[in-house]
């Protein structure tokens, strides 16, 4: 099944992706880029964060702001895609993201956890619950954050 | 009898167009106040899950 996204654009020697978000009203230029979340290397090594917001005219990333062009649909299809770009071209690292607060988490969950479930099978998605667990991804369930890598020899 | 197919969300290079000019924007990005409370939380919230190895 096809899932529209937009055209994405990125920069040749950074982990760094931008979309413009497209409505009748609006244009609005969003931004997704991968830094390294060095934090706790022992447990989570080679593990990039992922960063999603509009991006401001000085360069700056608003995480926050509701941007109300109503494609949130294709917009989180558009990040997935980055997402799968960056790890086709860096298998060997892992992905970890969240919402940038919960209400927006609460308010991804659903379409986030459709896009999951519909990547196939070279994929190891994680989730960390809200009882502090990690466990394999279920659609289902509420995450605070979802942790993805591409299974060896894929 | 209906058959359910699992439609799978493929990766589209066809998508993705290398820019140059956007070199350069991660330095600024990365200080800015919403990016660097979000790592925090992240940092903050992932130290305490269970099943990482130890």
């Amino acid at each position: 099944m096809e899932k529209p996204v937009y055209p994405i654009y990125f920069a040749p020697d950074e982990y760094w992706y931008e979309f413009d978000s497209v409505s009748e009203n609006k244009i609005i230029r969003k931004v997704v880029f991968y830094t390294l979340f060095d934090e706790m290397p022992d447990v989570l090594p080679d593990t990039y964060q992922l960063v999603f917001g509009n991006l401001l005219p000085d360069n700056r990333i608003d995480t926050v702001d509701k941007s109300n062009n109503n494609d949130m649909k294709v917009v989180l299809a558009t990040v997935i895609q980055t997402l799968m770009y960056f790890l086709e071209l860096n298998p060997q690292f892992s992905v970890i993201f969240t919402g940038s607060t919960q209400s927006r988490t609460r308010l991804y969950r659903a379409t986030i956890s459709k896009l999951l479930a519909s990547l196939d099978d070279s994929y190891i998605i994680e989730g960390l619950t809200f009882d502090l667990e990690k466990e394999l991804f279920s659609p289902n369930k509420h995450y605070f954050a979802y942790l993805i890598s591409k299974k060896h020899g894929n | 009898m209906e058959t359910k197919i699992k439609s799978l969300f493929q990766l589209d290079r066809s998508n993705f167009t290398l820019d140059p000019s956007l070199s350069g924007k991660y330095e600024k990005a990365i200080n800015s106040p919403d990016v660097i409370r979000m790592r925090e939380e992240l940092r903050a919230i992932t130290s305490k899950v269970k099943g990482f190895p130890k």
